[in-house]
């Protein structure tokens, strides 16, 4: 019989509640991001000139600094097994766009594809490193 | 690397999670370790050899060594 309101569960549940904020943080950063990207795609001519440049700079800074807030909050909730997920995840991303831009690149000159997307490699490189760590993380569980 | 680590949280009554908190880490890291799929850290090992009252080769089972 285990008890659940143990010092060590307290701990364990103070813990996971600091991870949960630090996600929060950084998913509000990513959603003003992604308003901000896509007001930007859809009114782009509209919108600078009725926004400041100013405006936009601060905005973006403001959103940056909040993700790495929430980056630096969930290092300090991560235990170790958690951070090497991380980064595997991280420099499995990395490997796909150090090496699948330029692959691109070079496929492109030569004639072979079309014109590298920046947009395509970001979110490539991104799906595989999310994917390298879950499944590190279900492996965990 | 092989370990005792299961046993020793069973002696004690203490849950993955109960074990997680005592030494800073999370159930899932536990469980990792506890299943030989993570190997700790050096500083993690000795806060449970503290924590168990043990040596970190007595909780810990190198099968390499003769």
């Amino acid at each position: 019989m285990t008890d659940q309101n143990g010092l060590g569960e307290r701990m364990d549940r103070g813990r996971r509640r600091r991870w949960w904020l630090s996600l929060a943080v950084i998913t509000a950063a990513a959603v003003v991001a992604g308003i901000v990207a896509d007001t930007i795609a859809l009114r782009g001519r509209d919108l600078m000139s009725t926004i400041s440049p100013l405006a936009f700079v601060v905005l973006v800074t403001a959103t940056v600094l909040a993700f790495a807030y929430g980056c630096w909050l969930m290092t300090r909730a991560l235990d170790e097994v958690e951070l090497n997920d991380n980064l595997w995840g991280a420099i499995a991303g990395l490997y796909v766009y150090m090496l699948g831009f330029p692959s691109w690149w070079l496929l492109w000159k030569g004639g072979v594809t079309g014109e590298p997307n920046d947009w395509v490699v970001y979110l490539v490189s991104l799906s595989v490193a999310s994917l390298v760590y879950g499944i590190r993380r279900v492996r965990s569980i | 690397m092989e370990n005792r680590l299961r046993v020793l949280r069973a002696e004690r009554g203490w849950s993955q999670a109960e074990l997680g908190g005592r030494i800073g880490v999370s159930r899932q890291a536990v469980n990792a370790i506890e299943t030989g799929k993570h190997d700790p850290s050096l500083p993690l090992a000795f806060r449970m050899a503290r924590l168990f009252d043990h040596k970190i080769e007595e909780i810990f089972i190198d099968g390499n060594s003769k």
